[in-house]
């Protein structure tokens, strides 16, 4: 099937050379010791997963097993997460959480003007606070119309 | 001095089962004593692949200590489906695979000394003296070329090559240590020449 020319045994015996490369005397004296010394000082020691892994291996069931109680705990989680959170949004606003039903209400706009009053006492991070009102704008928020404008 | 045990008949695995398997047996109950001379037993031969493969000998150490640390720590789930020999080879194989692919082009050799014996074989000798275009060529030169020309194959044409050409593993024996068909291992052995052919073509007749 493949024809081995003059050349491929050339090759063959170049290759050869590599066996003679030979590494520094005295080291395969030297080797197990080392092997042995890790081994024994901690590296020879599997892992929780190694060890796990071969029951798993030849028990099958344990990994069926573990597998369908993943799923079943990831559906019940699924399940039960908006019954809880709505039991705990009911027992908030029963309560009278002024700062959970602050942060709840829908964010104002950013034009719209705030008493003192009132954005001191707002934890809602979207209304930016003031420092104070504008000068130009009226209590009720709207621009002072021109024709009442009077010069001092 | 010894040669790297290349060259020996790949006898030892099927030779010693019994023992093989009795140290295994006690190595699994922590006897590190047993380990100690299942690695001595076949530290040689792991090493010269790795190193072969890796052209290093710094790369090629820890991966021998590393190949020996995780078949250890793995020993409790060999059932002895196959032979040790084969079994941990296939570690150290896998784990030089994985870190030739981390390392991708880096190569950085660190070549071993030659044995005082290659000045005497023949082959090399007709190699680098009258045979060759490059009759200049000294051994030294000879062996960085051809590391380096190894290091451009494949890590898994490079791999058949080291087994069945340095190792002299038979092509079944690669084919259980690889995971794969004796097909496959044929045809990567002969791709594999022809590219070290094409390489080396400056040095050879």
């Amino acid at each position: 099937m493949y024809p081995e020319p003059k050349q491929s045994i050339q090759v063959e015996r170049i290759i050869a050379l590599k066996r003679y490369e030979q590494p520094p005397p005295g080291y395969f004296h030297l080797l197990p010791d080392r092997i042995i010394h890790r081994i024994e000082y901690g590296e020879g020691r599997s892992s929780f997963w190694e060890r796990c892994w071969p029951a798993f291996r030849v028990r099958p069931v344990l990994a069926y097993a573990l597998g369908l109680a993943v799923c079943g705990a990831l559906t019940a989680g699924i399940c039960c997460s908006p019954k809880m959170a709505a039991a705990a949004g009911a027992g908030e606003t029963a309560s009278g959480n002024q700062w959970a039903a602050a942060s709840t209400d829908t964010p104002e706009t950013l034009d719209t003007p705030l008493s003192g009053s009132r954005w001191l006492g707002s934890t809602n991070p979207v209304t930016a606070p003031r420092t104070a009102d504008s000068l130009f704008l009226t209590p009720e928020a709207r621009p002072i119309p021109v024709s009442l404008f009077e010069p001092n | 001095m010894r040669v790297l045990s290349m060259q020996e008949p790949d006898t030892t695995s099927p030779a010693q089962p019994e023992e093989d398997w009795t140290l295994v047996r006690r190595a699994q109950r922590e006897d590190t004593s047993a380990y100690d001379e299942l690695v001595r037993r076949y530290q040689e031969r792991i090493y010269a692949t790795v190193y072969h493969m890796t052209s290093n000998h710094e790369d090629a150490n820890d991966l021998t200590q590393d190949a020996f640390i995780k078949a250890y720590r793995a020993l409790k789930s060999f059932k002895g489906d196959s032979s040790f020999y084969t079994w941990v080879y296939r570690i150290a194989v896998n784990n030089t695979i994985n870190f030739l692919k981390q390392r991708k082009n880096r190569v950085q050799m660190s070549l071993n000394d030659m044995d005082f014996n290659a000045e005497h074989d023949p082959d090399l000798v007709a190699l680098i003296s009258h045979n060759t275009p490059r009759r200049d060529l000294s051994l030294a030169e000879l062996q960085e070329k051809l590391n380096a020309a190894m290091q451009k194959l494949s890590e898994h044409h490079r791999m058949v090559v080291v087994l069945h050409d340095i190792q002299g593993m038979s092509h079944e024996e690669i084919g259980a240590i690889m995971d794969c068909n004796v097909g496959t291992v044929r045809s990567r052995l002969f791709y594999a020449r022809q590219q070290l052919q094409a390489y080396l073509a400056d040095y050879l007749q």
